[in-house]
């Protein structure tokens, strides 16, 4: 099936009130989206963001038992009175990247509709757009979680809270301490992964489908 | 920048001559020999990049001719 026979093919199915309500339906969600998305970041900014974190029992280090002692944790959620500026902002942009690769989704949506109601050809230029998004979704979905996860770091290093043992010295402590959640891989949020995945194998479809269908068109 | 479909292929096709002398529209081929308008436009244009045995053979019976009639090529 040529590029032009699958643009009209996939008309005929949708149709073109289909398409345009594709796109508006697409454009609702986006203009949607946007609101909740300032929406959240606003108020990530504007209110004390909370943090859960463990917090550590007093460390006992008795020479007689040091050996054997092992660190014995609750957990707990801690909620920094005066927010830090440089946790603030990775937090912000790890919960707007989210969206922003939404928004992407949604503007590659509407350009696909737009291409197929002006019946052009799905070809390098949608395999390259396809591609974009699929990059963009792999790294929202490895490093939105280690941003926020980075935030949660820093915010608890500059409330103050001890975050390890004050007595090193032999004798016992009287102190809790705090460990917060450092940046882990397995904060990856493996939806979006395999959402990326499947868009980047879709991308290099596209463009190898496009290289064949070059070598074919004019076949009459 | 030109595509590879957009390079010439250097083949000329004398759809148009033909036509012309025995007094057929490309409208009237479409019909006889059952390929869309826009195909055989593209063709008459020297558009086509590539082209069916079973197209090439029912174009011929339909305009009497040889496929060295139709097909020659490019100066």
């Amino acid at each position: 099936m040529s590029k032009v026979d699958f643009g009209r093919t996939a008309g005929r199915l949708l149709g073109r009130g289909g398409l345009i309500a594709v796109i508006a339906v697409t454009v609702v969600a986006m203009a949607w989206t946007l609101v909740i998305a300032l929406l959240h970041i606003q108020h990530s900014i504007m209110t004390s963001a909370s943090y859960d974190v463990g917090v550590a029992l007093p460390l006992d280090v008795r020479p007689e038992i040091a050996g054997a002692a092992e660190i014995q944790y609750s957990m707990a959620t801690v909620v920094p009175l005066d927010a830090d500026p440089t946790a603030v902002l990775l937090e912000s942009i790890g919960v707007g990247s989210r969206y922003a690769v939404g928004m992407l989704a949604g503007l590659v949506l509407i350009w696909l509709a737009v291409q197929l109601l002006r019946k052009r050809s799905f070809g390098i230029g949608a395999a390259v757009l396809l591609g974009v998004l699929s990059v963009s979704m792999l790294a929202v979905a490895i490093g939105a979680p280690q941003l926020e996860a980075q935030a949660g770091v820093i915010a608890i290093e500059a409330a103050g809270v001890p975050t390890e043992p004050s007595t090193p010295a032999y004798g016992e402590s009287d102190e809790s301490w705090v460990i917060p959640r450092p940046p882990h891989w397995q904060n990856t949020e493996f939806s979006l992964l395999a959402l990326g995945v499947v868009t980047g194998f879709s991308a290099l479809l596209l463009g190898r489908a496009s290289r064949l269908q070059d070598d074919t068109t004019g076949l009459i | 920048m030109a595509g590879k479909a957009d390079e010439p292929t250097g083949v000329h096709c004398r759809l148009d001559e033909l036509l012309d002398e025995r007094g057929m529209t490309l409208t009237e081929l479409s019909r006889t020999v059952d390929i869309t308008f826009a195909n055989l436009s593209a063709l008459k244009n020297d558009r086509g990049r590539a082209i069916r045995f079973s197209t090439l053979t029912a174009i011929c019976r339909a305009l009497d001719c040889e496929i060295g009639e139709l097909l020659v090529l490019a100066d």
